[in-house]
């Protein structure tokens, strides 16, 4: 059932990545720094060693054209890293959107059908994770 | 779903709802721009699908409201973002018996600057509250490279 799952996620990938159109793809490094607040002193912001600070490395990819109908999504692949004494790996994250964009004959509204993605681990849990939310807007 | 890859049993639940959609926005003076969006979810079932196999309902609603000073190379905007869960709207004891609310608050500032073509640097700090008690302030700075 898992492998399935994770087979599914694969797929729809790949699929999507082969019929988009109007592409983009961007790599990024973000650095998430937290809780800068001392709760003693709301003013005082916190030294650097105590920080909680992670590291992002993400690949992000874009297709389709938002304004018109059709296929239109975003997937971005992150590989976590928490910084301390030394660089800790983190479990990797992968996040999608695919939507499709449609008019009905005769009407001026576009109706939308997605699928939404989520792919990681808890860390607090320490449980592997895989959220799937569908939409239909109109 | 939890425990994707762990030995342990998979943890699932199932959540539906029907949600309502409002996003708003215009142009106040030359490059400030105003936006707000607003949804709202009535009622959210959620259904776990392991352990006592219980069902929740809540309401859930969402928005956030910014206004924005955008030209070609650089943005700044100021925000806050909300939210407002009414949980355990029908429990065993009946409707609204046990009904109780959380809410959040989290006000944030951006700034985002192209530095060179398809380089752009993101800056934002978010402070995030729960039921009226400040929580962490969190800073995020984050560079993209757009490769086409």
């Amino acid at each position: 059932m898992k492998r399935i799952l994770l087979a599914l996620v694969l797929l729809m990938f790949v699929l999507t990545g082969v019929t988009a159109l109007d592409q983009s793809l961007y790599l990024s490094m973000e650095v998430d720094s937290y809780d800068l607040r001392d709760i003693k002193d709301f003013s005082s912001i916190k030294d650097f060693e105590s920080l909680e600070t992670t590291l992002w490395p993400l690949a992000a990819y874009t297709y389709g054209d938002t304004d018109s109908t059709g296929i239109k999504g975003f997937a971005q692949l992150g590989l976590p890293y928490t910084v301390g004494d030394s660089l800790d790996t983190l479990f990797p994250y992968v996040y999608s959107e695919t939507y499709y964009r449609f008019r009905l004959p005769e009407t001026t509204s576009l109706m939308r059908t997605g699928l939404i993605t989520q792919f990681g681990k808890d860390q607090t849990y320490d449980m592997t994770y895989l959220n799937v939310f569908g939409l239909f807007t109109f | 779903m939890y425990n994707v890859l762990e030995d342990a049993d998979l943890i699932a639940s199932i959540a539906a709802a029907p949600a309502a959609y409002m996003n708003a926005g215009t142009e106040l003076f030359e490059n400030v721009w105003v936006q707000a969006n607003l949804s709202v979810s009535l009622p959210s079932v959620n259904y776990a699908a392991t352990g006592d196999k219980s069902f929740d309902y809540n309401i859930i609603q969402q928005g956030n409201f910014h206004i924005s000073f955008i030209q070609d190379t650089f943005q700044i905007r100021a925000g806050v973002d909300q939210n407002i869960t009414v949980f355990d709207l029908y429990t065993d004891n009946g409707l609204f018996k046990d009904a109780d609310y959380t809410y959040s608050i989290n006000p944030w500032i951006s700034l985002s600057f192209s530095i060179i073509d398809n380089l752009n640097v993101y800056v934002k700090p978010i402070l995030y509250t729960t039921d009226g008690n400040i929580g962490p302030l969190l800073a995020s700075v984050s560079v993209d490279y757009f490769l086409f």
